[in-house]
């Protein structure tokens, strides 16, 4: 049973680094796939529906944290408080940005909104880079981790190679989503980001086995494999190549929660309600959410519902 | 100033951050549904007009309740580590059942039905606000479940040192303090959503008073109904549910008689002599004034409330100017009421965090004062300044009437739209 939450977490993590990746991703190419104030509103069409459907898995896994796993999400929270406390203010700030940018014509308030995406989508996917390599360097105790433990050289290069490889997995979602010269643009922002992203991450893989002497790590090795045969698969399949940079996304959170399993399946002390009622619960969930996937899996037309 | 003050100060401006904008959740969410209803049984382009000039409302407003929201969810780990170690898997449940059945739910539903316009059948598109409207109810279910324990813990067994179990779930989820309240809660909502729908269907028809026959035909002739239409559902709603809350609210001083002596002895509202027991300490009195402003508004309000509908007949209200006046302006007080309502409850449960179990000073997290007010900093404003940027496009939305509306357009709309708004807004709506 224990194994049953444990697979649920991971699900909801792990899907969180997939979905919500690419429209983080997709803010730190904004400015180079849709710099016109036109292609932006298409850009934001394009990831627009899934915007509440893919923060969710965070919403998810932390509630699934709290309700299962007694104090772990504690101690994780209130152990990167220096991380968490920047990473949701940066995720306010990117769904105010997506939400309130059209509800008023006017070229500098949109421009001003247009901004805070990105800069809050790069803080967003630094932060979340940051959590990672500290949860690598073993989940917090009880108490605060030090900012200057929580903001170390190692953290800093997780936070940069998952920038990286959520703004290839952003680039490669547009290129799918979007037509015309912005998804062109896309193809290339892809193309170009594709090396680094392997590189730092080969990079980070190193250092990881370093660091955590965990050989976990060595399953992250999959993220520049991935990243390098998306960049292939970029211009003319860009579902295979989504494939792809999705994998490269979730090889790094693979790593580290493989690391951490153990400490993780010690922490699971779930009720008998949380125990008949989540699973059957989130199998409903998905069950919307693939209705939402299929429904917008073809690119962005003239009639497509607009909002954001 | 401690930590575990800052830590407080946060909790009460997230809380009521989300609040604010969940009440008008709540309680537009029934009322779309029925406008919906209406436009997929007739059919007609005024249902439709009014699901989306109302959605698009609700849609904005549900911006900030988001992200307030998540926020709050992710507060309890960070900054109340002692409700988990020591309720652990207890105070969990409802939280993890309202973020994956209710919350996680509720927004994939909002999501296809905001995107999914046009593009999927009519009665499935109902369906689905529908399902919204359900979720959001039953996600303020479950966390009053979570409430409701914090006010009086039923139904497991505390061990204070984080193996606590639920040993009576069907006890938790039927706690006084969690049914009470929440029949109180809801129907004020109701109210606030009615009061909402009223006060913007009034400020329209305000600005047709004491023009001609023939102007007011001229421009915009469907105004007129549209926003009778709606006032009729919006006082309705408001008239039914003030007499409810009205009555429900002091429904609650049956249970806090027994479970919490002491928060009406804060609220004055016992002649008993109690004594508290050793080195208890009782809520503030200053408690007393928030409440005493609820309990008035309340009581005036639903007997004002009385007098309301019979203008509804036969359209008599489109002229009476003090009247829509008084209308529009009564906007902000049953969000006036709702903070008062959450300061009598939440600070009159003080000291405690879990009532008689956990002391708040006890449950906050092992964090620097600098760490707490930095994050205070930080938050207070973000929701400051993005709380008042959602109200001004709210009204911005309202004046602008049902024209160039953004819920249900398409891509070629909007970017045409994005230019001008069609048709020409009158006068008064270029304004904001």
């Amino acid at each position: 049973m224990d194994y049953l939450w444990m697979t649920m977490l991971a699900l909801l993590v792990v899907g969180w680094f997939v979905l919500e990746g690419f429209g983080v991703g997709a803010a730190l190419v904004a400015p180079r796939v849709a710099p016109a104030a036109v292609e932006r509103r298409r850009l934001l069409t394009a990831y627009g529906p899934f915007l509440l459907a893919n923060e969710m898995w965070l919403v998810a896994a932390a509630g699934l944290l709290v309700g299962a796993f007694g104090t772990l999400e504690a101690r994780v929270l209130s152990g990167l408080y220096a991380v968490f406390v920047p990473l949701l203010a940066a995720w306010v700030l990117r769904d105010a940005s997506v939400w309130l940018r059209s509800r008023r014509p006017g070229a500098l308030w949109r421009r001003m909104w247009d901004r805070t995406f990105v800069a809050s989508g790069a803080v967003f996917a630094a932060c979340t880079g940051l959590v990672l390599g500290n949860v690598a360097m073993g989940v917090p105790g009880s108490g605060m981790v030090s900012p200057v433990r929580a903001y170390g050289p190692y953290p800093l290069l997780c936070a940069a190679t998952m920038a990286v490889l959520f703004a290839l997995h952003g680039a490669v979602f547009l290129r799918a989503r979007l037509t015309g010269d912005p998804a062109a643009r896309a193809a290339s922002a892809a193309r170009r980001l594709a090396p680094i992203a392997a590189g730092l991450s080969l990079v980070a893989v190193a250092v990881s086995l370093y660091v955590t002497a965990s050989p976990y790590a060595l399953i992250a090795l999959a993220a520049p494999a991935a990243a390098l045969l998306c960049r292939t698969r970029a211009a003319e399949r860009p579902g295979r190549a989504f494939a792809w940079s999705a994998l490269a996304v979730a090889a790094p959170v693979a790593a580290v929660g493989a690391g951490t399993a153990g400490t993780v399946l010690a922490a699971v002390d779930a009720s008998e309600v949380a125990r008949t009622v989540l699973p059957p619960a989130l199998a409903v969930v998905l069950v919307f959410q693939a209705l939402l996937w299929w429904l917008f899996r073809r690119p962005v037309t003239g009639r497509a519902a607009a909002f954001f | 100033m401690t930590a575990v003050d800052l830590a407080r100060i946060q909790f009460a401006v997230t809380t009521n951050a989300h609040f604010l904008f969940v009440v008008v959740t709540l309680g537009l969410a029934p009322l779309i549904a029925f406008m919906q209803l209406r436009w997929v049984v007739t059919g007609r382009e005024v249902h439709e007009r009014m699901t989306r000039f109302w959605g698009q409302i609700y849609v904005v407003n549900y911006a900030l309740g988001i992200v307030t929201g998540i926020v709050m969810e992710f507060q309890f780990g960070l900054n109340w580590t002692g409700v988990s170690r020591v309720a652990g898997q207890v105070f969990g449940a409802p939280l993890a059942l309202e973020t994956i059945i209710a919350f996680f739910a509720e927004a994939t539903f909002l999501g296809l039905w905001i995107f999914g316009w046009g593009r999927i059948p009519k009665w499935l598109h109902f369906g689905l606000f529908l399902l919204v409207t359900a979720t959001a109810y039953a996600s303020a279910y479950w966390i009053m479940i979570a409430n409701g324990f914090m006010q009086h813990p039923v139904g497991a067994a505390l061990t204070g040192n984080g193996s606590a179990r639920i040993t009576d779930f069907a006890a938790m989820a039927a706690n006084p303090n969690t049914v009470g309240a929440l029949a109180h809660l809801i129907p004020a909502a109701l109210m606030t959503g009615g009061v909402l729908v009223t006060a913007v269907s009034a400020y329209h028809l305000r600005r047709r008073v004491g023009r001609t026959h023939a102007e007011r035909r001229a421009e915009r002739p469907r105004d007129e109904v549209f926003f009778v239409r709606s006032m009729r559902i919006g006082m309705i709603t408001m008239v039914v549910a003030a007499l409810a809350t009205f009555a429900l609210g002091w429904a609650q001083l049956d249970y806090l008689r027994t479970d919490q002596p002491f928060k009406l002895v804060a609220l004055g509202l016992t002649r008993d002599p109690m004594t508290l027991p050793a080195g208890g300490q009782a809520p503030p009195s200053w408690i007393a004034t928030p409440f005493t402003i609820m309990a008035t508004y309340g009581e005036v309000f639903s007997y004002i409330a009385l007098f309301l509908p019979p203008f509804l007949i036969r359209r008599w209200i489109v002229r009476r100017r003090i009247l829509l006046k008084f209308l529009v302006w009564m906007l902000p007080l049953p969000f006036v009421a709702v903070v008062c309502g959450w300061l009598v409850r939440e600070v009159g449960r003080q000291p405690w965090v879990i009532y008689g179990v956990l002391r708040t000073s006890n449950a906050a997290a092992p964090l620097s004062t600098g760490a707490v007010a930095a994050s205070l900093v930080v938050f207070t404003l973000l929701f400051a300044v993005l709380a008042a940027t959602d109200w001004l496009l709210m009204a911005r939305l309202a004046r602008r009437g049902p024209y160039g509306m953004a819920l249900g357009s398409t891509l070629d709309e909007a970017e045409s739209g994005d230019a001008a708004i069609d048709p020409p807004a009158p006068a008064y709506a270029r304004t904001i």
